[in-house]
């Protein structure tokens, strides 16, 4: 949008945006014909295969800074808990 | 007219003017603030009320500033509609005339709510879960201040109770 400063991307803190290039964990809810992410943890990046959450996720400490292959670990550990 | 007979009228004059300003004075000093605390008693106080305000003026920043000052309302109007077609044409010619997102600014606002609290509740709750890259975003821009929408190139699919992934 346009702002007072100029052009900008405005997004939620728990629901940033997603960019081209983003390699990414989406954790996603379908409303009506939509997929949305859950509030706060639906998204997960990856920096270099490193987990980046959203700056308001809750489940900040408990995987930031963790390799994918380790938040796709605890994804799936926590089916069925 | 008897100076004489006047003397005691005078005198009452003055004792009830004496009085009312000793009224006036109490009440003026007895005056609760707006935070409810103690009524106003200190000598700063006190003088507060003895300066005249009415030639005081709003410091330039403090003013109050209304830009659809002098607007008919048509003119208020058509500066409204004149904004949301200057966001919506950004919104929907940003990217296709070239322009890269990663290049603009970002505001991030917080919410209220902060999401769900455990990644167990959030894998109990996803329709899809899903490892991927972002290939596309489309901002659309209509005045329902629509979201962006993006796609992805799926690599891993974790989750998956609504159907494939596009």
């Amino acid at each position: 949008m346009i702002t007072s400063d100029g052009p900008a991307l405005v997004q939620l803190s728990m629901d940033e945006l997603l960019l081209p290039g983003d390699e990414v964990l989406l954790m996603l809810v379908k409303v009506e014909d939509m997929m949305l992410t859950t509030p706060g943890t639906g998204i997960v990046f990856f920096e270099d295969g490193i987990a980046r959450p959203e700056a308001a996720s809750l489940i900040r400490d408990q995987i930031a800074g963790l390799p994918r292959a380790a938040v796709i670990a605890q994804v799936k550990a926590a089916f069925g808990r | 007219m008897n100076l004489v007979s006047r003397r005691p009228k005078l005198l009452a004059l003055l004792a009830a003017t004496i009085v009312l300003a000793a009224i006036v004075t109490t009440t003026l000093l007895a005056e609760e603030r707006d935070d409810g605390q103690a009524p106003i008693a200190s000598e700063d106080e006190k003088l507060f009320w003895h300066i005249d305000h009415s030639q005081f003026q709003v410091a330039p920043e403090k003013r109050p500033m209304n830009p659809d000052a002098g607007l008919t309302n048509e003119q208020r109007m058509q500066r409204i509609e004149d904004g949301r077609a200057m966001q919506r044409n950004f919104a929907t010619g940003f990217l296709p005339s070239g322009g890269d997102p990663r290049g603009l600014q970002r505001m991030t606002i917080e919410p209220y709510s902060a999401g769900y609290a455990s990644l167990e509740v959030s894998v109990d709750r996803a329709h899809l879960i899903l490892v991927g890259k972002v290939t596309a975003v489309e901002f659309r821009g209509d005045d329902s201040n629509d979201g962006a929408h993006s796609r992805a190139r799926v690599a891993v699919c974790l989750k998956s109770s609504e159907g494939q992934p596009d």
